[in-house]
């Protein structure tokens, strides 16, 4: 007796492929070339690079305070104990600076009651630029995503 | 040649649409019926993937990286047209549990018109674990890379899609020819 499952099998495997209609390439490497043209991506470009620059100049910041003070750094870390105190200093920078967070807030609040309201073109850029930097973000997340 | 796209050779990936674009097309009709929807799924199949190039582990084959995308688009456009493409319980056809007939039914072969409609008349979830199982060769784990889901869900696809086909058979062929 034949099985059933084989036969199904068999059938799906000679399917033949069809194929588009001609010139299907080239429509999808000017859909490509069209992308890559247009005002949007060089918008996301820039604001890629913009990202990009920042993160160089901290990381580069970074480095270099890392690279002045490293016989400071290595002498306390060598020291029984440097980890937690590390830690415990960490916490207490990061507990100061939550704190002043707060208070620029606050002042920042103050001021802006304070102070008349912002013309419409610096919403309007500020709105531009974190719109560029959250379209950035998000397209490389959809593109992991595929 | 997927290597000289990654470095950045716009003319192999031209090769690559040439060397997928059948198949990518025919999964495509299959799964969404029509000819311009699916040139359109295919379309933007070969621009997302050259879109997510970066992103591609060489590690990993091609193909079912490909049919990822591919999958994906054609579950937006299956989405977008009101097309219901999660599983639930309104999903699942009446299978009738007591069915020991049913390996049975395909005694014969299936010529391609027939296999075609059988393909087209399930669930979409469940043709195209068929399609990529037997049309494209790729095993269970490759499957639930594409489709994202874990490898016992493709066998239990599997294993529904086979036994709708072979109802719908016994369903339209009765008792007769169909079982040997």
């Amino acid at each position: 007796m034949k099985n059933g499952s084989d036969n199904i099998a068999k059938a799906i495997r000679a399917l033949p492929y069809r194929g588009p209609r001609a010139g299907f390439s080239a429509r999808v490497m000017a859909a490509i070339a069209k992308e890559q043209s247009s005002p949007v991506a060089g918008l996301i470009g820039a604001a890629e690079l913009l990202v990009a620059g920042w993160s160089a100049l901290v990381a580069f910041a970074a480095a270099g305070l890392i690279g002045s003070n490293w016989t400071a750094i290595a002498a306390f870390l060598i020291q029984p104990g440097s980890f937690g105190r590390a830690l415990d200093l960490a916490s207490a920078r990061c507990a100061m600076l939550a704190g002043k967070a707060v208070a620029l807030l606050q002042l920042a609040a103050d001021l802006a009651a304070a102070a008349p309201v912002p013309a419409w073109q610096e919403f309007a850029a500020a709105a531009f630029v974190s719109a560029a930097v959250i379209y950035t973000l998000s397209g490389r997340l959809a593109a992991q995503r595929i | 040649m997927v290597e000289r796209c990654l470095g950045g050779d716009n003319e192999a990936f031209s090769g690559l649409v040439e060397l997928y674009q059948d198949r990518i097309y025919s999964f495509a009709l299959r799964l969404l019926g029509g000819e311009a929807a699916a040139e359109e799924a295919a379309q933007e199949t070969f621009v997302k993937a050259f879109r997510a190039l970066p992103s591609y582990n060489k590690a990993q084959p091609f193909a079912p990286w490909l049919f990822r995308i591919a999958h994906n688009t054609c579950m937006d456009v299956l989405r977008a047209g009101g097309r219901n493409v999660s599983i639930d319980e309104e999903d699942f056809p009446d299978i009738p549990d007591q069915a020991p007939a049913v390996d049975d039914t395909v005694g014969e072969a299936l010529d391609e018109a027939r296999i075609e409609a059988l393909l087209a008349s399930l669930p979409p979830l469940y043709s195209e674990v068929l399609l990529l199982q037997y049309r494209e060769d790729l095993g269970p784990a490759e499957i639930a890379r594409v489709l994202g889901v874990p490898e016992g869900t493709v066998k239990a696809r599997l294993f529904r899609a086979r036994a709708m086909i072979k109802e719908k058979l016994a369903t339209v062929a009765g008792p007769g020819p169909y079982i040997e």
